[in-house]
Parts: C-alpha cells; structure tokens; sequence
C-alpha cells in the first residue's frame, strides 16, 4: 500500500513544527490504524480514505468523523493513533470564559441547545420537561426528522448530570446531540438513525446542583434541596421509584449523607421531570451518564441478583464496550451495577428497567480511578471521551430500531 | 492679599498611609451574602467616621471633615478653612450562611463572628473664597469572610481536611470641589475613583489518596463614580441638603484556576479561566436636614434611596441572579456640645447619639439592621478627636445578626 506524498509531508511538516496537523476546531481529524488483513482491506475498498502509511501489520489511515462512522459500520476495528503523533511541544493551556473552562455551565448548555435548534429546525426540537428546585429550566433536545411529529419510531433516552460534580456527563450527551445534528446532511448512517428514530437528550438533569458545583463547591453532588435539618441536597440518582428506599445500602435516609434518597420517591423535581418525559414516550433504551469508573453497568442495582433479561443487557453491554476500546484502547467493565460497582437504590436505570424492562444503562464515564482524576477530566480530555462512546451511543439507537421494527413480528421480544 | 497658615507636615502622614489602606486582620461575617457583599452592609456610601457615625450615619445635611465629599460634597463650603482628618475604625458582624458553610458542605449552628480593624480614611479639605476643595482616600468596602478550617482525623492521623478563606476590600479616592452659589447655596461635585481586589480560595485533601484539589479566583476592580450635591441654608438654624451618586460599573480583571494533584499517580488536571466581568452598582440619591434648635444642640436626618433593582453582576462571563429591590437607609442622630476648661485650656466637647435603619436589597431573605450609635469626643485648640460606635442588630433571616462598628477620627482644623 503507498503513502500518499502529500499527507505524509503534512505529517512530517506538523510533527516537526509543532504545528497542529488538522485545522477546524469542532472536527477534527484522527489518525487511525486498522489490522492489516484481507478482509479489513476489502472493507477499505470504495471509502477514500487517506492512506499514511503500513507498519507493523497495521495500516495507518487519516480519518474524519464521518470516516469514523463509516468504518464501525463496516464493523472495522481501528485504534485512534493521533497521540502517537502529537506535535513536539505540547500547546499552551487556553484560557477559556467561563469559570468551568471548556465544560458547559446552565446557561452556557441552554444556549448551545438553542443554537442547536435554531441551526437544524428540521431535526432538533427543544422541550423544557421542568424546573429545578431553584427554576432552572431542564431541557431535553428532540433529534428526529419530522421532529415536531411524535411518530410511531423507535425512542433512546440518553440523559447526563444527575450529579452535579460530574462535568464530563453533560458534555458526552450534549456532544452527542449535537454531532446527530451536524452529521444529519453529511452523513447517511446518521441520516438514516435519526430518520428511524426519535432521540431524546437531557444533558443536565441537576442544573442547581451543577452551578454549586462550579460557583461554591467543586465536589458538590446532590440537587439542592434545603432539607428539614438545615443540611442541603437530595441524591437525585436515589430518588426514583424503583425500589427506592429498599434499604440503606443502596441509599441512606440521613439528610446528610451523599447518597441521600430524599422524604419519598420522585420527591424532587428533577426526578419528576424524568419520569414524566420517560412516561410519555415509548421508549426502548436509555443511557444514564455517570463518572467515573469506565464502566458500563445495567440493573440491577439495588440488590445482585440478575433480571430476567440479563443475557440482553450483558451481551448488549458488551458489545457496547466492544465498541468503546477499539476507538483507543479504552477499557470499559461492564456488569450488573450492585456486583461491578456498588449496590444502589431508586437510580434511573433501576426504574426504567423496572417499569418497562426496556435495556438500561448507567456509563461511568473516565477516568478510572480517583487517582487519575476521579470526578476531574481534563479540558481536552472531552473531545475523546465522547469520541470513544459514539460508537456505543449509535449502537444502542440501532438496537432500539431493530427492536422496534422486530417488535410487530415478534411480540415476545422487549417489548 | 490673605496670608498663608502654616500646618504641622506630621499632619500628613496618616494621610499617606491611607492611600495603602489595609486591614489588619481581613476577616468577616454576615449571613445571607454572596461573596461579592460588602461586610456589615451593602448599603456604602463613603465612609463613617466617628461624628458621622455616632448621628446615626446621618451626613448630608451635615459636615464635620473631609470625608463629606464622599456624600454631599457641596458641604465642603461649610468646612473650616481647611481640615486634614485620618480614621481608624473596627468593623465586624455575624454571620449564618456564606461560601460553603451552611450551604451544604459544613454546617454550624451559631453564627460565626469576626471583625477587622482598618485605617479607613484619610483626607484633606480647603476653602479658598466662595470654593472648597477635598481630596482623600478611603477604604469603601471589605470583603472578607471568617477563615474556615474543616479537619477529620483518625487514630492515624488526618484523613481530610478542607478550608476556606476569602479577603478583600475596595478602595474609594475621591477629588471634590464645592462653590457657594450665594449666601445660602452651595453646589458641590466629586469624581471618585475605586479600586480594588477579592481573593476566594478553597483547599481539599484527602490525605489517604494523596489527592488535592484548589480552587482559587480572584478580582481586580476598578471603577468610576460622582457624587454631587446641593446644600441649602433656610435659615441661621435650618438647612436642608440633596446628593446623588452615580451609578457606576465596578470593572472586574477575573481569574479562576482549578486544580486536582495526585503526584504519586502523575495526575495535575488544571482548568484555568479569565475574565472581563462588571458590577453594575446602582444610583443612590438622598436628602438630609439640619437642626440647630439651640447653640449648642444639633439635629440631622437622612434619608437615601438605593436603586438596588438595578443591580447586576457579571461573573466570569455570566450574569448572576440577584433578586435585589430597592431600599430606603435611614438615619437621624443628635449633637451637643458642652465647653469647658480643663488646666487652663478651653475644651469642647460634643456629646452625639443617633439611630439607623439599613434594610438590606435581597428580596429572600428581608433583612434590616436597625442600630443606635453613640460617641463623644474632645475638641481642644485646632485639634478634634471624635470617638464613635454603633451596634446594629438584623431582623429578617431568622439568625438575629449582628454588626457593630467603632471609629476614632482625628482632625486637624485651621480657620472657621
């Protein structure tokens, strides 16, 4: 296989300048590395990708994100390599506005979500599904064609920032949203999910707690309800209906505490906001974002015992964190959250298993432990955390399709 | 032509040194503030010293130094020929609910209570003809809060601990002059000049895991004010005053940086920000009167209007929500002077008791500091030292506040 003579000088021009090999800030390109064999060859045919280079049995390719796309629906593995080309020096830290750096606050999340719906009006459709204890809106961003129509499709729910410290699970489903946003023209494997599909995206379930969080406290996890005794905050990832309360394991019933499950169940109003989007839909799969661990857990949570779907929600885990490490290596667990991580009471995904059955997840996102960050990403860190769960996200919203379309044919499945 | 009157030049030497106000301990209190709130009140408006404070706050109507320019600097033109004035003061006030204590990280169950002391004015003011003029130097506004210092130990010794501590202050120069208009009108214009700096840092660690996280933000301010007034004299015992102050954006140069440290594991994640950020600090218009119903016995009144509907501040790009509404600051007080001699000197001495009602802009919390002030002092010569205090209890939050205020002023007077 030849290199192509003017990306290689590209690419020995950057290495040796320092220079930033990819211009655009929004997308920026990869380099790549695919094995090497006859039939990831055959799956490279009729791509035109930019070739660099084969080494070692691999074969290194400059990729956009729609070449990304194209290949993990070619089922091609490939291992991101820009890391191993990144320029000399590394470039100075950018002094961003905000008080949060590159992570969105409220009100940086809410105009972004306007911007992207005044930008695609034919796809994405703003709904403000409640208010916050303190009267932020939560919103949740409709991505469909026809999108003002509630059509017989399959629906996703992805959801982020059930608590507040964790900044990097706003930025994965908000990136989310707005790459199915972006992609829609350019990109007929996303045309074709967003057309079958509904997808609904709350990005910061807990936007009190949230700006606690970047104005007071940076460790800050619950809502911000003042409770009877003076101390503040309800886990809202403890406040659903499902087995809420079971016992203090899971949850704790001290007002206090972290994992604070609130007076009763759906006490909350961001809670409430949940449930009443979940109920109204017809949904077939959902994502709860969570850092940090790199682990892909599925009910149940409040005790280690497995559904009756388990085998689904295992393989389907699986394969999701498949997907995830052959984007860079990452390794994702994944298991039944009360055995892979601990034992929880009243979470989202508890409860819309519990009620629907339909395929749950809770993704910790990265890092994997408190010692490389635990609740801290760092600001360029984000663009390739969302990277390596794309793949997964557009897994679970194909699943949810073929569910759908199998489910006339086949009433014992899911649903 | 008139002849020149000498002046001691030691007289100008606690006036240098406010132009480095400073606090000796910058520490602080109050309850239902957010960290850009003065200490004891939002409602500034120059600063008390000693015969000021003791009448209730009550200054529009009536001067005693230089600092009047801060005010109503139309009163300038009642001064003495001139007057070089420095004061110190001691400021505190309790506190329930700031920063992270009492909002869900640490809690207390009393108020915490600190205080500062602060050299917190100086300046001078001349009268030449039907013009005066000032120019001073004053500490506006403190913004410190009580150092908080949260430790868990085991029987192996620490395993976390967090702290907290936030200073600052704002500093007010002015330039002023003042012309009587007529016999009984006096016209009087400030430009003021503020400058200033908050510091807010908060430390974790868990010292099993050797993590580490800061989070430190500071703010340069600067700014731009006027104040003016008019100054009215009915009659040889009434006389009735109007002022008005600018709004004015305090500018702020913003810094953040956020940091989480594991050194035996590699990890220093940094996310540092800047920003352009602004106050809008809203007008201020009051009146005031003066009452001389005997020689010896005065009696002034305020009243102040604060736009505080107005009020907006920008933080670190984002505006924030403070549900202000206006408020009306009252204040009234009562002097008396009695002279006698002591070893042979002619002595005067004013005896002053005042009342005050601050009631603060938050909407949630409604909260008001009613106060009674006092003070005395000792006039001999062309030397003046005024003593003062205020005690201020809050009604409204429910956590019966607290402030209270002391000043010594000393002035020095050539002239009538």
């Amino acid at each position: 296989m030849k290199i192509r003579k003017p990306v290689l000088w590209v690419l020995l021009l950057s290495v040796g300048t320092g220079l930033p090999l990819f211009s655009g800030p929004e997308e920026p390109g990869e380099i790549i590395s695919v094995p090497g064999t006859a039939d990831a060859r055959r799956a490279l045919r009729g791509l035109d990708l930019d070739l660099l280079m084969e080494q070692d049995g691999r074969i290194f390719i400059v990729a956009g994100p729609d070449d990304l796309l194209r290949l993990s629906a070619r089922r091609v593995p490939f291992v991101v390599e820009t890391g191993r080309f990144a320029p000399a020096q590394p470039s100075e830290i950018r002094l961003a506005g905000g008080i949060n750096g590159a992570y969105h606050s409220y009100k940086e999340l809410e105009a972004d979500l306007k911007s992207l719906e005044t930008a695609h009006p034919s796809i994405v459709k703003l709904h403000t599904i409640g208010a916050s204890l303190e009267g932020r809106n939560i919103y949740a961003i409709k991505i469909s064609d026809n999108v003002d129509r509630d059509e017989e499709e399959a629906e996703v729910l992805f959801l982020g920032c059930h608590h507040a410290r964790e900044w990097i699970s706003v930025e994965v489903p908000f990136l989310l949203a707005r790459r199915l946003a972006e992609g829609y023209e350019e990109d007929p494997a996303i045309k074709e999910l967003v057309d079958r599909s509904e997808i609904w995206i709350a990005p910061l379930v807990n936007p009190d707690g949230l700006e606690y969080s970047i104005n007071v406290y940076r460790y800050w996890r619950k809502n911000r309800r003042a409770n009877a005794d003076g101390t503040f905050g309800v886990d809202l990832n403890r406040n659903y209906g499902y087995m809420w309360g079971r016992d203090d394991q899971g949850s704790s019933a001290a007002p206090d505490a972290e994992d604070y499950r609130g007076v009763s169940a759906f006490s909350e109003p961001e809670t409430r906001a949940v449930r009443e989007l979940f109920l109204a839909g017809n949904f077939l799969a959902a994502i709860s974002y969570h850092s940090y661990s790199q682990s892909i857990l599925y009910p149940w949570g409040f005790a280690d015992v497995p559904t009756d779907k388990d085998d689904l929600l295992r393989g389907l885990g699986l394969e999701m964190a498949g997907l995830i490490e052959t984007v860079n290596g990452r390794s994702y667990a994944c298991g039944r959250a009360a055995s892979t991580l601990y034992v929880t009471n009243g979470d989202l995904t508890d409860w819309t298993f519990g009620v629907t059955g339909i395929p749950s997840y809770t993704f910790e996102l990265p890092p994997v432990d408190i010692r490389h960050g635990g609740f801290f990403n760092a600001e360029d860190e984000i663009e390739g955390i969302f990277r390596e769960n794309l793949p997964a996200m557009l897994r679970l919203v194909e699943f949810a399709i073929q569910d759908f379309a199998g489910s006339a044919d086949n009433p014992s499945g899911l649903h | 032509m008139s002849k020149l009157v000498p002046f001691p030049a030691a007289c100008l030497v606690p006036f240098l040194l406010l132009f480095f106000p400073c606090q000796a301990r910058p520490q602080l209190v109050l309850g239902q503030y957010e960290d850009e709130a003065p200490v004891r009140t939002w409602n500034t408006l120059g600063v008390e010293l000693a015969p000021s404070l003791a009448c209730g706050g009550a200054r529009t109507a009536t001067a005693w130094d230089a600092s009047s320019a801060l005010v109503n600097p139309a009163l300038l033109c009642g001064l003495p020929k001139l007057t070089v004035t420095a004061s110190g003061s001691r400021t505190s006030a309790s506190m329930f609910r700031y920063s992270i204590l009492n909002t869900g990280v640490l809690s207390a169950r009393e108020n915490f209570t600190e205080g500062f002391y602060a050299l917190d004015f100086g300046g001078l003011s001349f009268r030449t003809g039907d013009w005066a003029f000032a120019l001073s130097a004053a500490l506006l506004e403190s913004y410190g809060r009580p150092p908080l210092d949260y430790r868990l130990n085991s029987q192996a010794g620490l395993v976390y601990s967090i702290e907290t501590a936030q200073s600052g202050d704002l500093r007010n120069f002015n330039l002023s002059a003042a012309r009587r208009l007529s016999r009984r009108l006096a016209a009087g214009l400030g430009v003021n000049v503020v400058s200033g700096r908050l510091e807010r840092t908060v430390s974790e660690n868990f010292v099993a895991d050797g993590i580490t996280i800061d989070d430190r933000k500071s703010q340069d301010f600067k700014g731009l004010y006027m104040s003016a007034g008019l100054s009215l004299l009915l009659s040889e015992r009434i006389s009735l005053a109007v002022a008005v102050r600018t709004p004015y954006a305090k500018r702020s140069d913003s810094r953040s940086l956020l940091e989480y440290r594991v050194p035996a594991a590699g990890t220093d994640i940094r996310i540092p920000a800047s920003s352009k950020d602004e106050y809008r600090q809203p007008w201020a218009a009051g009146a005031g009167a003066s009452w001389r119903p005997a020689e010896d016995l005065k009696v002034s009144a305020d009243v102040w209007f604060f736009k505080w509907s107005s009020y907006s501040a920008v933080y670190f790009g984002e505006e924030k929500e403070r549900d202000f509404s206006d408020v009306l600051r009252l204040g009234a007080g009562l002097e008396y002077i009695s002279a006698y001699r002591l070893f042979g000197r002619a002595i005067r001495s004013p005896l002053r008791v005042g009342i005050s009602y601050d009631p603060q802009p938050m909407k949630a919390p409604r909260s008001a500091y009613a106060y009674i002030t006092f003070g005395t002092g000792v006039a001999f010569g062309r030397v003046r030292v005024d003593f003062a205090g205020a005690i201020g209890k809050e009604s409204g939050s429910g956590r019966s506040l607290s402030a209270r205020r002391g000043a010594l002023t000393l002035t020095y007077v050539i002239g009538d």
